[in-house]
């Protein structure tokens, strides 16, 4: 029996490494929820990716017990949550969960744009939040002005944030008191009908779903026949319980805890972040607010590479959307790339992650094509089709016009980077909204921009135009009518639809001249002349080619030589083999592969 | 008839494109004759017919005093017979040669030199690295001429840093005026085994300048009376390599000395490249073969093809047809009628032969009649 006026739901958030996960390391420890020895760092990150970039990507909650100097024992719950901006919403539903929120600054950095976005979040989700600053261990920290930045900018109270040292442990017993002070305890009824947030999933070969929950109101039990009220799905808790930090079993959990349910669902595209699950029988009449169902944003296609196994790909990529029901994909083909599959991520790093998860998983490389967003094409017999494939565009006559997906862009950089940041946004068709002082050293610039600009290198474009002092954030905004159309490369007279893009009318002379020209670098001579041209409809913009080969020879070939010299025919014929054809046109595998990455202007 | 390859692996300097068996040292040519000698006795690669030809390469042959060779064709003459007119042929560097040299040569029975010529432009020997100018080649081909050689062939290089079309041309024909009896020309062709910087040494020219010199060669060297019988090898009528034509036509061959190969039938063998290895072999009475391969039926064809179409005179094919089974034959013909179609080869009355468009990007044909699937098995 608990009394739930000793549990603490909270959670950390923060720019990327300003300390995260090093802070919930130190929790961990410092309430023994694991000891010294068995500490692996950042437990809470359970894939070596997550570790490898530094990043959380799944959510999970771990239960520790906390004695305070009054030997009065709390339950803190510590709710994982990403702190990506391809992830907000996941973030907001885990904020759902909580009642707090520690927000770190790192102390020689200062707010970033992730601060103020997670901080935002965390206000919007009414929870109190204790500012931390950590890294005061380092040279160049400078608390007293970070304390101001908090005051200033979030409106938070800076005066009193917490000042530690995630690495060396300082001042870590101060955030636990504040979290046993300040934290205020969940409200909820056990009496209620039942009302339990899903805001993380995970799938075990072995037991299926398994729901992370926060109860609001009532009380599960193990056994109880449930339903997810958002997408109807309708199981039964075989399991209930605690991480603690492993999964403990408990025969019922209540309003205020947070624990995990085995739902006994096989297909996690049923078990929704941000549902709410209820009893079957005198369930509760509305669903929690705030459930959303997640949209991709980018796509792309993703295929075998020569002599793959398409079969096995599409079973990797199943696996893979067991445990992230953000992933989606379908089959499509393409006759340059063959067969493949078309899938859709919230965002780059999401496109990233699930690209290297994938090739662990089927163990083979793999081909993605450049990513492309959504697009709303409005035909001239009136229908709308969202078109993600460009070789899906209908013919341009038939097109009255195309809107595309715009992002609210929040860009931090330093005062002497302001024309940088203004002029790369303005070269990927930017809309200028605002700029806002945070210091008399920082501003923050808004911009509206196409969401497919920021697709192609925008971040590193960012980071290299301004030292890599900036950083930014960005929120969806409704669609927008955008001049565009579809550009086609053709090799000697055949489109290749894989390097065909959707690009806006202004840019296509510049992208498809740069696209001809990469082209002609890295296709090599065939026994004819080539012609690369870039083509817009049936006008052609650009146009390469590739001359006629003229030596291929084994000049000297004597008694010594032949054995040598076969063999090097031998590993030609074999090249031969790998080659992939594109139209008329032989190349070999790296050359195809650099024409996929091509990027153009 | 069969041939014997000898290799002399000594050299005064190592030219920076150079990937042969060669060494920079003072030779002690009285050891590696001795060696040479017992390599002789040791082999079991017998060929029963008559001798046709002699072929002493490297390195740099003509460093080596006549004895040397007198000694190696008076061995070869109690262990088989020589073919009447056979082809014995020498190698040799501009400067290393001088008149006593050259009448010794001719008169132990070495009736054709091989003469390292490579440009008669004195820049461009510089940067092939040669220690000799063109005044130096030019007058060892009038002395070769006026002591005892009725047959003499040049080896000439284009596609040099720093050549240009006009720089080849004249090269040509300040070649030809010496009046040879064979030219062999090559692109120059730098391999990861030999020591060429290209910071240093130069960067090779583009792709359709080599092209454009292979195809200038023509008028300068058919107007001297010397036809192309080989993608490299041109010759006055009569004058052809027969040492290499036997390379060419597929056929057999034992190759003595350091690097050298041999080929009977269908195994391939070769000798060990490293001199000290030679040397051990030897003295512990065990062959110097390092390693070998036998080719299976499908290879032997294969080969017997590609190195045949070298020659301008191409393959009769019912000799070749006569060796196969009609599944192979099916394949065949299907690559043959693809090939006249994409204009690399001529297909008359059951002859085949490369198109003159297709000399120069041969590969593309011979990479088409290799076997599908490739197999070569090892002997040892």
């Amino acid at each position: 029996m608990y009394d739930k006026k000793y549990i603490r739901n909270f959670c950390i958030v923060a720019h990327i490494d300003h300390g995260k996960s090093t802070l919930a390391d130190r929790l961990l420890e410092a309430t023994h929820t694991i000891s010294k020895r068995e500490m692996m760092d950042q437990v809470l990150d359970s894939m070596d990716l997550e570790r490898e970039r530094g990043i959380t990507i799944k959510a999970q909650a771990v239960r520790m017990i906390y004695e305070n100097v009054l030997k009065e024992k709390f339950i803190f719950n510590l709710i994982d949550t990403p702190g990506h901006v391809d992830f907000s919403y996941e973030v907001s539903r885990s904020l759902a969960a909580c009642e707090g929120a520690l927000l770190i600054v790192d102390a020689a950095q200062g707010i970033e744009a992730q601060t103020i976005a997670n901080a935002y979040l965390a206000i919007d989700a009414g929870l109190h939040i204790i500012p931390v600053i950590n890294k005061i261990d380092l040279p160049g920290a400078r608390p007293e002005e970070v304390k101001r930045e908090i005051e200033d900018i979030l409106g938070l109270d800076g005066d009193n944030a917490i000042l530690i040292s995630a690495k060396t442990g300082e001042n870590i017993d101060q955030v636990l008191e504040r979290i046993a002070e300040e934290v205020p305890p969940p409200v909820g009824k056990p009496e209620e009908p039942l009302k339990a947030l899903i805001f993380d999933s995970v799938y075990d070969p072995y037991r299926g779903v398994i729901a992370f929950v926060r109860i609001v109101e009532g009380k599960l039990r193990a056994g109880e026949k449930i339903k997810m009220m958002a997408s109807g799905v309708r199981s039964q808790a075989e399991e209930v319980g605690v991480m603690a930090p492993v999964k403990t079993k408990l025969e019922w959990l209540s309003a205020g805890e947070v624990g995990y349910v085995v739902v006994g669902q096989k297909d996690i595209q049923g078990i929704r972040h941000g549902d709410t699950i209820t009893l079957q029988t005198k369930g509760a009449e509305k669903p929690l607010p705030g459930y959303l169902e997640v949209k991709p944003m980018v796509f792309a296609g993703l295929y075998p590479i020569e002599g793959g196994d398409y079969t096995e790909l599409r079973d990797s990529l199943e696996k893979l959307s067991l445990n992230d029901p953000a992933f989606v994909f379908e089959a499509e083909s393409s006759k340059a790339l063959g067969f493949g599959f078309r899938c859709g991520f919230l965002g780059m790093l999401h496109m990233d992650i699930i690209k290297e998860r994938l090739e662990r998983e089927y163990g083979q490389s793999l081909l993605i094509t450049t990513p492309s967003v959504r697009y709303k094409v409005y035909k001239t017999d009136g229908e709308m089709i969202e078109v993600s494939n460009p070789a899906d565009m209908p013919p341009v006559g038939n097109i009255t016009h195309i809107e595309e997906p715009y992002v609210e862009a929040s860009l931090i950089a330093p005062a002497e980077y302001i024309g940088s940041v203004m002029e790369l946004c303005n070269t990927r068709r930017g809309i200028f909204k605002k700029i806002d002082y945070l210091q008399k050293t920082r501003a923050q610039i808004v911009f509206e921009l196409p969401l497919a600009e920021i697709l192609l290198d925008f971040f590193n474009a960012l980071k290299a135009s301004t030292k890599g002092y900036a950083s930014f954030d960005y929120e969806p905004l409704p669609y927008k009518e955008g001049k565009l159309v579809k550009l086609d490369i053709m090799i000697s007279g055949e489109v290749v639809d894989a390097l065909s893009s959707i690009v806006a009318k202004d840019n296509a002379y510049n992208r498809g001249r740069g696209l001809v020209e990469e082209l002609k670098e890295v296709i090599p001579r065939q026994m004819f002349e080539v012609a690369i041209q870039a083509a817009i409809g049936s006008k052609i913009i650009a146009r390469e080619s590739v001359k006629a080969k003229r030596k291929d020879v084994i000049a000297k070939c004597y008694g010594g030589d032949i054995t040598r010299k076969r063999k090097l025919l031998e590993k030609q014929k074999e090249g031969k083999k790998r080659m992939k054809r594109l139209g008329k046109v032989d190349v070999p595998q790296e050359a195809f592969l650099a024409i996929l990455r091509i990027k153009g202007a | 008839m069969h041939s014997i390859y000898v290799h002399i692996p000594f050299c005064n300097r190592k030219c920076p494109y150079c990937d042969f068996a060669s060494y920079k040292m003072e030779p002690d040519w009285q050891k590696y004759l001795e060696l040479l000698l017992e390599e002789i006795n040791l082999t079991d690669r017998r060929l029963t017919d008559p001798l046709d030809t002699v072929y002493f390469g490297g390195g740099t042959p003509s460093l080596l005093p006549v004895e040397f060779y007198f000694n190696i064709l008076n061995k070869l003459t109690h262990e088989t017979s020589y073919a009447d007119n056979a082809e014995i042929t020498i190698e040799a560097n501009p400067g290393t040669m001088d008149k006593k040299w050259l009448a010794e040569a001719s008169n132990a029975g070495i009736n054709r030199l091989s003469i390292g010529v490579q440009s008669l432009h004195d820049t461009e020997l510089q940067t092939l690295g040669r220690n000799h100018d063109s005044l130096i080649s030019r007058q060892a081909i009038q002395e070769a001429q006026e002591n005892g050689f009725k047959n003499i062939s040049l080896d000439l290089i284009f596609g040099i840093p720093g050549q240009t079309i006009d720089s080849w041309r004249q090269t040509l024909s300040m070649a030809v005026d010496n009046k040879p009896d064979h030219i062999s020309l090559y692109p120059l062709t730098i391999s990861k085994d030999c020591s060429w910087d290209y910071e240093k040494n130069g960067h090779l020219p583009d792709e359709d300048l080599v092209a454009d010199m292979y195809d200038a060669a023509f008028d300068i060297l058919e107007g001297a009376g010397l036809w192309q019988y080989e993608i490299s090898n041109f010759a006055r009528p009569g004058y052809e390599s027969r040492h290499n034509l036997n390379y060419w036509y597929g056929g057999n061959y034992v190759g003595l000395g350091v690097s050298a190969h041999s080929k009977i039938e269908n195994t391939r063998y070769w000798n060990t490249m490293n001199l000290r290895d030679y040397e051990q072999s030897l003295k512990e009475n065990l062959s110097p073969i390092k390693d070998s391969e036998q080719l299976g039926a499908e290879l032997m064809l294969a080969e017997k093809l590609i190195l045949n179409l070298r020659l301008n005179r191409g393959i009769d094919l019912d000799e070749f047809k006569a060796g196969i089974d009609s599944y192979s034959l099916v394949d065949y013909d299907t690559k043959f009628k693809d090939l006249a179609d994409m204009g690399l080869i001529n297909i008359n009355n059951d002859n085949i032969s490369l198109t003159k468009r297709a000399r120069f990007i041969a590969n593309e044909v011979f990479v088409r009649l290799l076997p599908d699937q490739i197999e070569s098995g090892k002997l040892l």
